[in-house]
């Protein structure tokens, strides 16, 4: 009988976090740089106490589909475990890059199965400034009506300039004439719905409402129960996706330092 | 632009993986013409679908809900 020994890197796999090398054995990653990040962020997540507050994270690495699916949290091949499932057109170089036409991912995290109202957060990154080219386009969320919604745009409004969410109600939005950077938008423990970019509070304001039932989607918005869309369409490249718990204002500048870091270690 | 389907076409590939982990999504679009992208007409293997016609692509409008 054989057996295989797998290294990573220029130091042996037993130097890893298990999450992190969890992750790349389910991507079959062995790029010594990809593994370097991955481990990196894992750790800081976990030093600053933010690891459990996440249902997935979606680091978009590996440049395929394959790789790119795969949640950091739970690497699973399973739609329980809110592995990405893919629709229509779509670009993995570097990201997870919809077409704006018809590409977008599934989560199958539904809000109201697995966050507490009034504490959620949704984060997304973006690497490009696109002009969007479908009506009314929203990066990641889902809808079930719009006082049972939580949903993050960063292309929003006739003008497509405006960053603004809605979660769990009433709409909260600023300007964003430059569609790259993170964003971060959460409640954490009241109605108090507020706005990051780039870790910066950027608007903040009520929002009630109530926990929506339909998947999250990347790239649109869900709008039925089933995760299909057919609407809502984004055009930007995402280096960079997360959904879980509210973040106290030191939570979104924690993570956006440690996602940024990631992202230039990846030198994108 | 994007390629024209029939509306039995747009069924046949519903659901349907035009290449690996990523599935078909055709679309409507604002004259009601079912499409479907670029990229899965490239990255599929079905003969059929990469002999479908081109148009420009005109996007439905959606209700602005923020």
């Amino acid at each position: 009988m054989s057996r295989k020994f797998v290294y990573y890197g220029a130091g042996k796999s037993g130097g890893l976090d298990p999450d992190a090398l969890a992750f790349l054995t389910a991507t079959g990653i062995t790029d010594p740089t990809i593994t370097t990040a991955i481990d990196t962020l894992v750790k800081d997540l976990k030093a600053q106490s933010l690891w459990g507050k996440f249902r997935y994270i979606y680091p978009f690495v590996g440049s395929s589909a394959t790789t790119n699916r795969f949640n950091l949290k739970d690497p699973r091949d399973l739609d329980v475990a809110f592995r990405l499932q893919f629709f229509g057109g779509i670009t993995h170089s570097g990201g997870f890059n919809p077409n704006g036409t018809n590409g977008y991912a599934n989560t199958f995290c539904a809000p109201a199965s697995n966050v507490t109202f009034n504490s959620e957060h949704l984060y997304i990154t973006s690497n490009t400034n696109n002009t969007p080219t479908s009506s009314n386009p929203v990066d990641t969320g889902t809808l079930n009506s719009v006082s049972q919604t939580s949903l993050l745009g960063i292309s929003t409004a006739t003008n497509s300039e405006q960053f603004a969410s809605r979660m769990n109600q009433a709409v909260i939005s600023v300007l964003n004439a430059n569609r790259i950077g993170s964003y971060c938008a959460t409640k954490n423990g009241s109605t108090n719905l507020r706005l990051f970019k780039d870790s910066l509070l950027v608007a903040n304001g009520t929002s009630g409402g109530s926990l929506p039932t339909f998947y999250n989607l990347i790239g649109t918005l869900g709008r039925s129960q089933s995760g299909t869309n057919t609407s809502h369409f984004t055009n930007q490249n995402y280096t960079f996706a997360t959904y879980g718990d509210g973040l106290s204002d030191t939570d979104v500048a924690n993570l956006t330092s440690i996602e940024q870091a990631f992202n230039t270690t990846l030198g994108r | 632009m994007v390629a024209k389907l029939t509306e039995q076409q747009s069924d046949e590939l519903k659901g349907k993986e035009y290449t690996k982990d990523s599935v078909f999504n055709p679309i409507q679009d604002a004259n009601d013409n079912w499409v479907i992208s670029l990229e899965e007409v490239e990255q599929c293997d079905i003969k059929w679908v990469k002999e479908l016609s081109l148009i420009e692509y005109e996007p439905k409008q959606t209700d602005n809900l923020i």
